[in-house]
């Protein structure tokens, strides 16, 4: 293992802006592909989309009026390729997609039920041509640009996250029971098809990052990514402690695709820190890391496989989402507000029950 | 005691625990001898309770009282129930069809919102400080109707962890009203007589532990010598019926249907314990307080929590035991509509719900309501005190007329300022 050196360190060593402060709690985002556009889903039916201010020393976002038709929480948002439209899913199963230059904002298409419950992970296609959907009642579905079903395929447990290969011939699923498969992916979704069978390619030893707790499953794979040349895959989430308040170091497997072994066992913090929430590839050369545990206690690192310790490290409030503006020039951590904790009733300032935020950490990279 | 479908080792009661036992069931004049029908009379007017302790806080959304797409509702969908109207969350979905058999509080409100006092407090009803430690209500329940004739020990736990004899839920009442707790749901150690000891010489040491028993009781307290003896005699008769703890005898399809957790389990040994007639049986559960990842965290211990729960409301029922057995599922507090940054929900005690079942309670409803958001109680809000007087006028104690005795100190079996929900008890 190497350690990085002084000026490598500096390199990745990110700046936080100034964060802006998004009216409510979310738990998904995501840029457009011009970079004009920001989309955040609420913990209540609704995918905020806010207009990026360009040119300005620090981002801005303007808000525009939010787009309605999913319900309970808005788990996932995924721009599509074509520069014209967001598809979002939500907790309660529900798919929908919206053109989101246009005034309305109702969807252009919605899929009602497309899953039994909670949708977890959606994806695109690297050819942009078709919609990855996973979540609790195991099942990976596959849809259209335009919502039309076009194959099924039935894997067992509840359902994570589900990432293509970048030159698009295999999947990976990930579970919350710990077990990650990848699957031959031809594109040809005509028939359904079961993974567990003639498609699956190989399995992954997740283990370390679940145990039952009494009556409790804790942990499962959180965060999942492929390397940019499909060598690596690398699965992120903790290694549980205990149920209840989950307690675990923040741990990151990165796995040899082609033979299936474990590198190493990165393990990016203390057990307070627990969960490594989301991974990104940042095109200077390292990955983006978030993690999230006890109220308050989250970061965001820069890292490298090859390297023994990170290269750098921010602290930020319950980091659970990290996105990369497509210009290049920043990218942004989805954060949760200090002292978001505390038993019995918060009230403001006007005798309002208190809810949470979620400000949206903006960071840059040294040019 | 003659007949010949009574055997006397079924009827086994010493003078304390048959006048206890008569009292308690209101049918003192039915008189000596008596034969099975009478028996069977005894059995139906047992007076049971199940209690369910969800230690850590189960939360409201994601179980009783959901609060669909509204910014604290959680991730979650309702269902609908057996009951027209009546929704619960996603993850019960076996007790969505037996709501007809249960009434849910939704207006729980309480005053502690730690776990260290919350449980403590909670479990003894909240009483008016009088600088007296208050019995939990298993303790109560065993003063208060004792063992009703079968020799068992009136107050039993089953617990995950250690087992043994918890006295401190007694308070005032004495040690003799503690718990016996049985860790893990096994019976203690050494729990079979060697086999090199006949029935007859285990009669013979027992009558030599008696007669020390006496010269012992003439040199300490009454309390402390009626718990010896009374841990004794109850440990006897526990393991005349030690079958009960092996649940490889149970079919397989019930433990299935209970599930082959530590929650499964226990409940379906408490099934086993209510059948062959303890009076008091705590079944906890562990693990609740969850600060992080409450949903994912309740996605697996809901429906854990519900295969059990329901399977033993639906046996209880199935075996005519429901209208015997008062059944209460609850934890010291709900949690926080407030999602934190752990994806947590953290503790409390404003407004949260309670499930109840069988003996004095009317059934297929819910009582109490929160606002849209889950954040506080409308209209009437239920503290603890409220629920004891319920709980005892289920079990046919009148809480105006009763009191306890704490060495002529008089009492109150419940919060003297508050009353049962009358709603959530059945017509009499």
């Amino acid at each position: 293992m190497m350690m990085p050196d002084a000026t490598l360190k500096t390199r990745f060593t990110p700046k936080a802006l100034k964060p802006i402060d998004l009216p409510q709690q979310f738990v998904s985002g995501c840029f457009s592909p011009c970079g004009a556009f920001f989309f955040a889903g609420s913990m209540d039916g609704q995918l905020g989309r806010w207009c990026v201010v360009p040119d300005t020393v620090e981002p801005e976002l303007i808000a525009l009026p939010t787009l309605t038709g999913l319900t309970a929480w808005v788990s996932v948002c995924v721009a599509l390729p074509d520069g014209k439209h967001v598809v979002a899913a939500d907790s309660w199963g529900n798919l929908a997609a919206w053109s989101y230059c246009a005034d309305t904002i109702e969807p252009v298409w919605k899929v009602a039920n497309a899953h039994d419950g909670w949708i977890r992970s959606l994806v695109i296609s690297p050819d942009g041509q078709t919609i990855a959907t996973c979540g609790r009642d195991g099942r990976v579905l596959f849809w259209s640009t335009s919502g039309q079903k076009k194959s099924e395929i039935v894997v067992s447990g509840d359902l994570s996250i589900v990432r293509f290969a970048p030159d698009g011939k295999s999947l990976f699923v990930g579970s919350l029971e710990g077990k990650v498969g990848q699957w031959a992916w031809s594109g040809d979704t005509s028939q359904t098809a079961s993974l567990e069978t003639s498609a699956k390619l190989r399995e992954f030893d997740a283990s370390p990052l679940f145990k039952v707790n009494r009556l409790q499953d804790v942990g499962g794979v959180r965060a999942l990514a492929i390397s940019p040349d499909g060598s690596t895959l690398l699965v992120g989430g903790t290694q549980p402690v205990n149920g209840g308040n989950v307690q675990g170091k923040p741990t990151l497997l990165p796995f040899n695709i082609a033979d299936g072994s474990l590198k190493k066992k990165a393990e990016l913090g203390t057990d307070g820190d627990v969960y490594v929430t989301d991974l990104e590839w940042h095109h200077d050369g390292c990955w983006l890391i978030t993690t999230s545990g006890n109220p308050g206690q989250g970061k965001l690192l820069t890292w490298r496989v090859e390297d023994e310790q990170p290269l750098a490290e921010v602290k930020l409030s319950n980091c659970h989402l990290v996105r990369q503006h497509p210009s290049g020039r920043w990218f942004a951590a989805l954060t949760t507000n200090a002292n978001s904790n505390g038993n019995g009733k918060v009230l403001d300032k006007s005798g309002e029950y208190l809810g949470n935020r979620s400000p949206l950490q903006v960071l840059v990279l040294p040019s | 005691m003659t007949d010949k479908l009574c055997k006397p080792w079924e009827h086994r009661f010493s003078r304390r625990q048959w006048l206890n036992g008569v009292s308690a069931t209101g049918i003192a004049s039915a008189g000596l001898p008596f034969g099975p029908a009478l028996a069977d009379e005894l059995v139906k007017q047992r007076k049971q309770v199940l209690f369910v302790w969800i230690d850590g806080g189960m939360s409201q959304y994601e179980s009783w009282d959901p609060k669909p797409n509204s910014p604290f509702g959680g991730p979650f969908r309702p269902i609908d129930t057996a009951v027209p109207g009546i929704q619960v969350c996603e993850l019960m979905p076996r007790s969505a069809k037996i709501m007809q058999h249960l009434c849910v509080i939704r207006g729980m409100s309480t005053q502690d919102n730690s776990h260290s006092a919350g449980v403590p407090r909670i479990q003894r009803g909240d009483p008016k400080n009088r600088g007296v430690t208050y019995p939990f209500f298993g303790s109560s329940v065993a003063k208060l109707i004792g063992s009703q004739g079968t020799g068992l020990p009136a107050y039993v736990s089953i617990k995950p962890g250690s087992g043994g004899f918890i006295y401190q839920d007694a308070g005032f009442l004495g040690p003799q009203f503690g718990a016996v707790a049985f860790g893990d749901g096994k019976p203690p150690e050494n729990f079979s007589l060697p086999e090199s000891i006949t029935d007859a010489d285990d009669e013979l040491r027992q009558l030599l532990r008696k007669k020390a028993d006496e010269r012992y009781r003439l040199r300490r307290r009454p309390e402390s010598t009626e718990a010896t003896g009374y841990i004794f005699d109850s440990a006897r008769e526990l393991m005349r019926q030690r079958a009960m703890f092996d649940l490889s005898k149970v079919a397989q399809k019930d433990r299935d249907r209970y599930g082959e957790h530590e929650f499964g389990r226990h409940m379906l040994l408490a099934r086993q314990m209510l059948e062959v007639g303890v009076t008091f049986v705590k079944v906890t559960s562990y693990g609740w307080d969850t600060h992080g990842d409450n949903f994912n965290g309740h996605a697996s211990l809901m429906p854990r929590f519900d295969q059990a729960f329901a399977s033993i409301v639906e046996d209880l029922h199935d075996r005519g035991m429901l209208d015997n057995v008062l059944v209460i599922a609850m934890s010291e507090f709900g949690r926080t509509p407030r999602i934190n940054g752990h994806v947590g929900r953290d503790h409390f005690p404003e407004a949260w719900s309670l499930a109840m079942s069988g003996r004095g309670i009317r059934r297929g409803l819910t009582v109490g309501k929160t606002n849209a958001k889950g954040t506080a109680v409308e209209g009437d809000a239920y503290d603890i005190g409220h629920m004891f007087h319920t709980w005892f006028n289920a079990l046919g104690i009148d809480t105006n007329k009763t009191q306890f005795d704490n060495h002529g100190q008089p009492l109150p079996i419940a919060h003297e300022e508050m009353h049962a929900v009358k709603d959530a008890l059945a017509a009499v």
